[in-house]
């Protein structure tokens, strides 16, 4: 039997008026960007990645205020 | 010291403060994504203002996070990027007229400018920062303009003077119009302009980071042009 690691769901945060956030591993921005894209998700990431504590690095995903966050969820639910 | 010596360093001082400001851009942004991926592990905190009397939590401290790093912290460096970028430009204009003012021989300045100088030095100072007084409240196309009257450097282009007008009007919106588009907006922003009278004026990341890369260049550009004909003209 192969054991298999679920990856932690990506939440995306629906806080404060400024547009709502994504915090992404490194490892799986390429994933996130190809979904965002195909729906025209407008967003940008940030120049920065950080890691914290020897953990893997992560990067903050950006989405435009006028960007649904319900609607963004259900989408990365769905697709990854 | 030289002209070219001074101008050399005036553009250093430009350049590492630059730097700076953009550092620390990155690094205020970084600890406010420690705090928000703090808050998305679970973290609790509260924070109390005693002045104002607010409180906040971990509920409300991410979305504020945002809206620090989207809005407040875009806008104030990006203040940063244009003073510095006005400080450099008027800083040449002023070491160039200090050391070439034949072209301010027809000007006039009061007789209590005179009676009040200490040496010749004075005079010429006090006329040299009363012209560019008053070409600071010109347009960016006419500073240019005005420069290239002194000494032709042959930069920056005319794209790169539209994109530098673009930014001096979206810093004016901002620092004068709370970041609401106005008309005297989109007249100095001209065919680059980015908002309608009206409209909110965004200061996004990849605007941010341009318009840092094109003031960076104009600077290197401008001062590598006139420590290449100081002494020349």
């Amino acid at each position: 039997m192969i054991d298999t690691v679920k990856p932690k769901r990506l939440t995306v945060s629906e806080r404060g008026p400024a547009g709502s956030y994504i915090i992404v591993p490194v490892a799986r921005i390429a994933e996130v960007r190809e979904v965002l894209d195909s729906q025209n998700v407008p967003y940008y990431v940030d120049e920065i990645t950080i890691s914290l504590d020897g953990k893997p690095p992560v990067v903050f995903v950006n989405l435009n205020r006028k960007v649904d966050p319900l609607e963004v969820q259900t989408l990365l639910d769905a697709r990854l | 010291m030289s002209l070219r010596d001074n101008i050399a360093a005036h553009t250093r001082g430009i350049l590492a403060d630059l730097e700076s400001a953009h550092d620390y851009f990155e690094n205020s942004k970084t600890a406010w994504r420690i705090v928000q991926q703090y808050v998305d592990d679970g973290g609790k905190l509260k924070v109390d203002n005693a002045t104002t009397g607010s409180v906040t939590t971990e509920l409300e401290l991410p979305g504020k996070a945002q809206l620090y790093v989207r809005q407040y912290l875009a806008s104030s460096t990006f203040q940063q990027f244009v003073s510095l970028f006005e400080d450099f430009l008027f800083g040449v204009m002023r070491l160039w007229l200090l050391a070439y003012p034949q072209s301010l021989g027809r000007k006039q300045i009061s007789v209590s400018v005179v009676l009040e100088a200490s040496d010749l030095d004075a005079v010429k100072l006090a006329a040299v920062n009363r012209e560019l007084n008053e070409l600071n409240y010109k347009k960016v196309r006419e500073w240019f303009t005005y420069l290239n009257g002194l000494v032709n450097l042959e930069c920056p282009t005319a794209e790169e003077i539209d994109r530098l007008a673009e930014i001096k009007a979206t810093r004016d919106v901002t620092v004068h119009n709370r970041g609401i588009a106005s008309p005297t907006y989109e007249e100095k922003a001209g065919p680059l302009g980015r908002a309608k009278a009206g409209e909110r004026l965004e200061i996004p990341e990849q605007y941010h980071r341009d318009a840092w890369q094109l003031i960076r260049k104009v600077v290197q550009d401008i001062s590598t042009a006139a420590i290449a004909k100081a002494g020349t003209s």
